[in-house]
């Protein structure tokens, strides 16, 4: 005899991501799940976002890695609570290991948690987190080609950081051909333009994340 | 790879419906029926690798399973048949 059950698996997952986002709501924080391939530059822009600030704002960072903790090395600098996960080879962060980060965090007065992944461009697509909003950080060194490639990823992004658009003539790729082929994909994303390594270029994306604590606070 | 964590993820869902709905506790399973969504990101060898290593010694283990295809999003435990 067949009993039908349809239940679908990644339930686990999401139902631990509901109670993420509880917390989040709760202590209205904003929260951001910085998602590339490896290489892509989301240390890089971490590190000067927290520059320009980490003196505003209360923010912490939970940062995913398959075995090191060079990244969280790289922000140590700042002070601020650092949590590392370490993944032992797995290829993506889950919810649950975002909830038992939140556990040694003290959310009260917090006001912004970036979530670094591990680098991966396809697996980190089907775990939520329980964050606000999904920040993909792609690099221009990729080429125009990889957004369909890797749509699952596209599709599901809130923002989209183009990084390293100072070397898009280096490498030959255009710009706005990326831009159109991620607007292509998923038409209501936010996308910057930026080089990571140049503070002046993240002027747009720091006022759209202090936009979002606003209302976040508001609210 | 994210495949360990479907595999981890479908076994406690399968236990949980094992020893919770009626229609199956404390029955024979014969076989188990996933269903494969549109997308699914799931890679069936790659799955069948993890969950039958996970299953070793447990309720599950060696309880064969077969694929459905489906058009909802997402990778499914669609039914379990058992001994009438």
């Amino acid at each position: 005899m067949e009993i039908k059950v349809l239940k679908n698996v990644m339930i686990k997952n999401n139902l631990k991501a509901v109670d993420n986002r509880n917390q989040f709501l709760k202590h209205k924080i904003l929260s951001l799940n910085l998602v590339s391939s490896p290489g892509a530059g989301k240390t890089t822009l971490l590190e000067n976002t927290l520059e320009l600030l980490h003196n505003k704002y209360v923010v912490s960072v939970i940062e995913g890695d398959l075995y090191t903790s060079r990244d969280a090395e790289r922000l140590a600098r700042f002070n601020i609570p650092l949590v590392q996960i370490n993944t032992e080879g797995g290829c993506h962060l889950d919810a649950r290991m975002i909830g038992g980060a939140l556990e040694e965090i003290s959310l009260k007065q917090m006001d912004i948690v970036f979530i670094e992944n591990v680098g991966n461009l396809v697996c980190p697509a089907s775990f939520d987190l329980g964050e606000e909003a999904r920040v993909l950080v792609y690099s221009i060194t990729e080429g125009d080609d990889k957004p369909k490639k890797y749509e699952t990823m596209f599709k599901t992004a809130d923002v989209v950081i183009i990084n390293k658009v100072d070397l898009s003539t280096a490498c030959n790729v255009d710009i706005s051909k990326v831009e159109e082929e991620i607007k292509g994909i998923n038409s209501k994303c936010v996308v910057f333009k930026i080089s990571a390594l140049n503070k002046n270029s993240l002027t747009e994306w720091v006022a759209w994340l202090e936009g979002k604590v606003e209302r976040i606070k508001k609210s | 790879m994210h495949e360990a964590s479907v595999a981890q993820y479908t076994f406690e869902v399968l236990t949980e419906v094992i020893n919770s709905d009626d229609r199956i506790k404390g029955k024979k399973i014969k076989k188990i029926i996933f269903a494969l969504g549109r997308p699914n990101t799931v890679m069936p060898s790659s799955f069948e690798f993890y969950f039958t290593e996970l299953v070793k010694g447990t309720i599950l283990e060696g309880i064969p399973f077969e694929y459905e295809d489906s058009l909802e999003e997402g990778f499914f435990v669609s039914s379990v048949e058992v001994d009438d």
